[in-house]
Parts: structure tokens; C-alpha cells; sequence
């Protein structure tokens, strides 16, 4: 997409301005931290300003030119060069002049873009690929290619086969294990290649959490609080989607904190807490998903207010599980009480969809007068399937769109029943019908009037009758803990928008399914 | 943070905390109403952060609730919350006991029935109907019961283990028995209890 020469040499000043300038920027947030003034980082931080305005100039941007220049007098002098605010001001004027640069920094302007969107998206919605991972991929495909090239001498043989004579057992069984091998040196082959391309789309956390440090520094500052803020798992991988994800609702979370959670350092001391708040973003990963901790050790959340607050507004009690949930309510805040979450409404809310979107979520433990932890938990990468929605009995299913092959209006006098169980003409086959309520104990006999949905797999065709199709939805898919003893028939749960859990159909197990008893009416 | 806190807190004994607070007793909390939910919610997680600062080594906590007419507990550190019971998701072909499955902030949580599971009846849910949502070797499981009471103290020494000619496979689940007042307590260990034998898997 990009044949404009210029335009990719764009995209690679951008991508090492951006990187440069974030290194700049963890070294005036590390020397503001330390408070004992620069140190050997001054050397590195004026290189690569050097580096960046250098390569401003070559591209024409003359405004982040000057602005890079006027960073590099400041640093000349001790006494300007001291002011670290000053200069994480400056940096962000730089940043904003980046083009297409919505998304530069925390601090930066949502506006500096100075292209089209889209011209800036190509750098920014970009991972970098070491050469090795390439060569690796390369070699995978050769490996496709060949198996192919072995499918592709088996139907030769199939060919000869059918224009000739049948021929003998053992050379049919020969073909069959060779196709056989075939087929499954080629399955081995594409999902390597699939592992190694997902995980080219893994990129350290240690991006974001250098961006949190920034945040932290900034409020910290405005509201006149002390901070003690580390930072653990920077090298935890995620998927570069998740990753944006995880970079809102980190940003949130630690911003919550530092407002809200921690107190000043006045009365920290009045409560016996050393005056600076600690504030501490973890992140470990168990090789299927992430998990972030957000914690401070700042005044906690209070149950008992939370729910006044609810009282206040009006809401119905009788319809909260946990007063916990209320934090993740969209609108809900509890801004009149200062010993509170004040103003933690809408950016929460916010925060708890996106990361249920990817199919994590989200708690909280917060002890009053401690502390409060947020974590959550993301999937190190995303497994969204579009499924039907199919009703039966006041139930709602799951249905995986990639087995779905029809759907008709169905009334029960078009079903035949024989063996004990029900079939159905379609096309111009006889397939096997399975009434899901019976299928699912919420009915005992085929329905009279409804939809029939007819699954494919592997060749093999089921109907399966509902009461009603009720759209098509991507969905998230997770797990059945074992104590359910995974039944046949469901592949997993999923959560749906208004926040109910219901299960996914396996079209696997359905296909080959006998027909549930009571089905033969 | 409780679970932070806990592991550095010194084992009782060693701990002499002279500024901590006053030992509260083991006076009960009434519960009833959503906020007696969340004083008990707060307090469970009081609690759990402080037996060993206050309560004596030989002092167990436990949270007490109601099935039918008799009493039963579990020990208050298994108990990470107590939530309302609705929008429970059956899982067809589950186990008799599994009363489905509920969304809780993202995750998706198997229930089981603590009456189908000790053999009563059924009962339908009600706005006392809570779920005690556990943590169990990296899962997390949800617990149906009637209706929460309080979280008591237990004297170990006064804990009674069942009569061995009770003890069937059914009832593994039972630790002991214990009085409250004038009433008998069932002490239930949560593990067992949320484990499926095979004989209840049909019923």
C-alpha cells in the first residue's frame, strides 16, 4: 500500500522519532523521580534529540526541527535543564507535530495530527519483525508448498483410478494413508505458520507501563501528591489489539489512583501511612493470558457508600449482586463523597467493556483505609467467532456461524419420524432433526412451529428447531470449568451484551449426536 | 490486598500488637437487606485479613448460613464474596447438583446447589438466595445457598466430628458440628463440598 517512496520513508522516520522520544521521555521521568539531578542518561537523551531533528529536517517537518532545537538549548543550561516539567512540556509540543500523531502521548493533544489519518495509521498501527521471524515463516510456507505439491500427485492417482480398473486393497490403502500424511504434514504446517504470524503481533508491555510512568508523574504533580510508583513485567508479550486495550485501562486505573485513591502526603501522615503513596502496576503472564494488577495503598473504596450513592440515584438495590459492581456502571460516580472513587463513573465502565469485549475481566479488592487492587485479566490473544443466536424454550444459544449451512421456517409436519427419530427433507437430502429444547431437557417433544438450522460437519448434516433466530453476534468464546462435566453438544460459555452467560453449541458433537430421547413423538 | 497482607502477617503467637485494634468479640452481626450483604462483605474482608492479629490460635472464622432449617458454615477464608443469586444459566446433561452458570465481571462461573449437593430438596430462588463465590486451586466456583446469617468464631476444641457411622460418600464434605447458641452448626470443608461424586452426577 505504500508506493510512494516518500511515504514509507515517513512511516520509518516516525516510527524511530516515536521511539527516540519516548526514550527521551523515560529519562526525564526517571531523573524527576530520582531527584538527585541528571545523570549519565543526559549523553543518550541528547543524541537522540540530535538524531530526531536531524532526520525532521530531511523529511521537511521544520516545526518538531525547531521545537527538537529548543529542547537541546534547554539542556545546555543547569538551570533549564532542571525543570523536568518544563521540558515533558516541550517534548509534547514536539510529539503533537509528529504527523498523525493522535495517539503520540498521554500529555499530547488529540489533534496534532497534520495528515490524513490514514497516512499516519500505516506507522503507528505497525509491529517491527526481525529478519529471523521472516526467514522462519518463509521456510513455513515452503513447507505448504511442498505438501501441496504431495496433494496435488495423490489426485493424480485418485484420477488414474477412476478413468481405469479398481485397484487392489493394498494399493487403495497405500493412497489413503498417503493422503492421510499428506494432509496432516500440511495441518502441522498452517498452524505453525499461524503461531509464528500471532506471534509477530506480540509486543512487550514495557511500552505501555513507560507511558503509565508518565501519567502518574503528570497527576501526581496537578494534585499535589507524592508517588512512589513501580512497575513490574515489562517484558510480558501481549497481541498488539490487546495491547491498546490494556494501555486504556491501565491509563485509567493508575490515573483513578493517583486522584482518587492515594491521599495527600498531609494526611497520610495524620493516618500513620509514610507520606508517599505507593502505587505498583504488575504484570504476569501464565502463557494463555495476562494479568494486570493495579494496587495503591491509599484510602480504599467503602461498600456502605458506594450503595448511598446508589440509594441517591434511585437505583433499584434489589437488583445489585455486589456494591462492587456499581464501579463498573456506565454514569456512576460517587463525586459528592471525597473519601470516595469520586469521578471513577464513566471511565470505568469504559474500561470493564473493553476489556470483556476481548474476553477478560476485571475485579477489584479494596480494603477501607489500605488500599484497593484492580485486576484484570486478558487473553494473550483474541479468539472471537461470529455465532448465530438461536432461541429455544426462553433459552438462548451460541451457534458457531462457520457450521450453519441454512435456515428455514419450520412446522412440525414437515419433520418425519422413523427409528425413534425425526428427519427432514432438505435439498435434496434426508437429513437427521433434532429439536434443541428436547436436546437441552426444556422440551419433550418436537415443537410445532419454529426455525430449523441446518449445521454441517465434516460432510455430515443435523437440523436442529428452535423457537426463533435471533441474529448473528461475534462472540468471545471461554471455557466450561470441568465441575459442569463439559457436556457433549457445548463447546464453551460466552458472555452476552446485557451481561448474561450462555452457552455455545459444538456442532462437532450435534452432528454425530443420537437423537435425544423424547424426540420420537 | 488481604491476600498480600496475609502472607506477611507474623503467625499468631509471634504477633503482639498492642496498637491493633480492640478485640471486637465474637458478637454477631445480624444480616438481612442488601446493606447488612455489604456490611457482611466488608467485614468478611476485615476478618480475613485479621485473625491473627486478634483472634486466638485456637479461634477459627467461619460464615454461617442457612439451608432449610438447619445451619451450616464454611470457613470465612474460602469465601472470597457473597453475591445475589439471578440470571443463573443452566448447563444441560450437568451434573444434578451444577445449578448452572452466572457471569461475574467478566468471568464465567460454575454454581453448584449446596442443597442438591447435601442432599435436600430444591428449593426456587429467592431474594435471600445468595451465591458464596469461592477460590479453588486457581478456579473459581460459586456456592448456592438459602440465605447468609453472620461469620461466628469457633473454638476448635469445641468442634465435634461427626459419628463415624454417618460418614458416607455423600457426606465427605462434613468437618464437624458445632454449637451456636442453643443450635447445632454444620462445619463444611468447601473443597469437598464442591467436588461431584460420581453418585450424584444423575439423580
Amino acid at each position: 500500500m505504500t508506493g510512494n517512496p516518500y511515504e514509507s520513508l515517513l512511516g520509518e522516520f516516525l516510527m524511530d522519532a516515536r521511539e527516540r522520544l519516548e526514550r527521551v521521555e523515560d529519562a526525564l521521568l526517571a531523573v524527576e523521580a530520582r531527584s538527585g539531578g541528571w545523570g549519565p542518561e543526559l549523553e543518550q537523551v541528547r543524541r537522540d534529540l540530535h538524531t530526531v531533528k536531524g532526520n525532521a529536517g530531511m523529511m521537511g517537518l521544520t516545526a518538531l526541527q525547531q521545537l527538537l532545537h529548543a529542547m537541546e538549548d534547554a539542556l545546555q543550561t543547569p538551570e533549564t535543564r532542571d525543570n523536568i516539567a518544563a521540558l515533558l512540556g516541550e517534548l509534547d509540543r514536539a510529539r503533537a507535530t509528529l504527523p498523525g500523531s493522535g495517539d503520540a502521548g498521554p500529555g499530547a493533544p488529540a489533534d496534532g495530527g497534520q495528515l490524513p489519518a490514514g497516512a499516519g495509521r500505516s506507522a503507528v498501527d505497525s509491529v517491527r519483525v526481525p529478519f529471523t521471524a521472516l526467514d522462519a515463516i518463509i521456510e513455513q510456507v515452503a513447507e505448504a508448498v511442498i505438501a501441496r505439491n504431495r496433494l496435488r500427485t495423490l489426485l493424480e492417482a485418485v484420477r488414474a483410478i477412476r478413468a481405469g480398473s479398481v485397484p487392489p486393497a493394498e494399493q487403495w490403502r497405500t493412497l489413503v494413508d498417503q493422503v492421510r500424511e499428506a494432509h496432516q504434514g500440511l495441518d502441522a504446517t498452517l498452524e505453525g505458520l499461524q503461531d509464528r504470524i500471532l506471534g509477530l503481533r506480540m509486543v512487550p508491555l514495557r511500552t505501555v507501563l513507560s507511558s503509565l510512568r508518565r501519567i502518574v508523574s503528570d497527576e501526581a504533580r496537578a494534585a499535589e501528591k507524592s508517588v512512589r510508583f513501580d512497575t513490574t513485567g515489562g517484558d510480558t508479550p501481549l497481541d498488539k489489539a490487546l495491547l491498546d486495550v490494556a494501555s486504556e485501562a491501565l491509563g485509567h486505573l493508575v490515573r483513578n489512583a493517583v486522584i482518587h485513591g492515594l491521599e495527600t502526603p498531609a494526611v497520610r501522615r495524620a493516618a500513620g501511612k509514610p507520606p508517599d503513596g505507593r502505587l505498583r502496576v504488575t504484570a504476569t503472564s501464565d502463557g494463555e493470558s495476562v494479568r494486570l494488577e493495579v494496587a495503591d495503598d491509599g484510602r480504599g473504596i467503602e461498600r456502605g457508600a458506594l450503595l448511598d450513592e446508589a440509594r441517591r440515584r434511585g437505583l433499584d438495590l434489589t437488583t445489585i449482586r455486589d456494591p462492587f459492581d456499581l464501579l463498573f456502571m456506565a454514569g456512576f460516580s460517587t463525586r459528592h463523597g471525597a473519601d470516595l472513587s469520586a469521578g471513577r463513573g464513566i471511565g470505568l465502565a469504559a474500561v470493564h467493556e473493553a476489556v470483556m469485549r476481548q474476553g477478560g475481566w476485571i475485579d477489584v479488592h479494596s480494603v477501607v483505609g489500605e488500599g484497593t487492587r484492580f485486576t484484570l485479566q486478558v487473553p494473550l490473544s483474541v479468539s472471537i467467532t461470529r455465532a448465530l443466536l438461536l432461541h429455544a424454550d426462553g433459552e438462548d444459544y451460541a451457534l458457531p456461524l462457520s457450521a450453519v449451512v441454512d435456515s428455514q421456517r419450520f412446522r412440525r409436519g414437515d419433520g418425519h419420524g422413523i427409528h425413534g427419530g425425526w428427519v427432514w427433507r432438505w435439498r435434496d437430502q434426508v437429513i437427521p432433526l433434532t429439536d434443541l429444547g428436547c436436546r437441552c431437557e426444556t422440551a419433550t417433544t418436537l415443537r410445532q412451529d419454529g426455525y430449523a438450522v441446518v449445521i454441517e460437519y465434516g460432510r455430515k448434516h443435523r437440523a436442529l428447531v428452535v423457537d426463533r433466530l435471533r441474529g448473528i453476534l461475534e462472540i468471545v468464546v471461554r471455557g466450561l470449568d470441568p465441575i459442569t462435566g463439559r457436556p457433549e453438544g457445548f463447546g464453551g460459555t460466552t458472555i452476552l451484551g446485557d451481561g448474561r452467560a450462555i452457552l455455545i453449541l459444538d456442532p462437532r458433537t450435534l452432528v454425530d449426536a443420537a437423537p435425544a430421547p423424547g424426540a420420537a413423538a | 490486598m488481604t491476600r498480600a497482607r496475609r502472607e506477611t502477617t507474623p503467625e499468631p503467637g509471634t504477633a503482639t500488637s498492642p496498637a491493633g485494634p480492640p478485640e471486637a468479640g465474637p458478637e454477631p452481626v445480624p444480616f438481612d437487606g442488601p446493606d447488612a450483604v455489604l456490611a457482611f462483605a466488608d467485614s468478611l474482608a476485615a476478618d480475613a485479613a485479621e485473625p491473627a492479629r486478634t483472634a486466638p490460635a485456637s479461634l477459627a472464622t467461619w460464615v454461617m448460613f442457612g439451608l432449610g432449617e438447619e445451619l451450616f458454615a464454611i470457613p470465612v477464608e474460602a469465601v472470597r464474596e457473597a453475591v445475589r443469586a439471578f440470571t443463573i444459566t443452566r448447563v444441560p446433561h450437568a451434573p444434578y447438583p451444577v445449578a448452572g452458570v452466572i457471569q461475574l465481571r467478566g468471568r464465567v462461573i460454575p454454581v453448584v446447589n449446596l442443597r442438591k449437593r447435601i442432599g435436600l430438596a430444591a428449593e426456587p430462588v429467592t431474594h435471600r438466595t445468595r451465591i458464596l463465590v469461592a477460590d479453588l486451586d486457581g478456579r473459581r466456583l460459586g456456592l448456592l445457598v438459602d440465605g447468609l446469617h453472620q461469620v461466628i468464631r469457633v473454638d476448635r476444641a469445641t468442634i465435634v466430628s461427626p459419628p463415624d457411622d454417618v460418614m458416607t460418600e455423600q457426606s465427605q464434605y462434613l468437618i464437624g458440628v458445632c454449637r451456636h447458641g442453643d443450635r447445632l452448626v454444620f462445619l463444611l470443608d468447601v473443597a469437598a463440598v464442591l467436588t461431584i461424586p460420581k453418585s450424584l452426577e444423575r439423580v
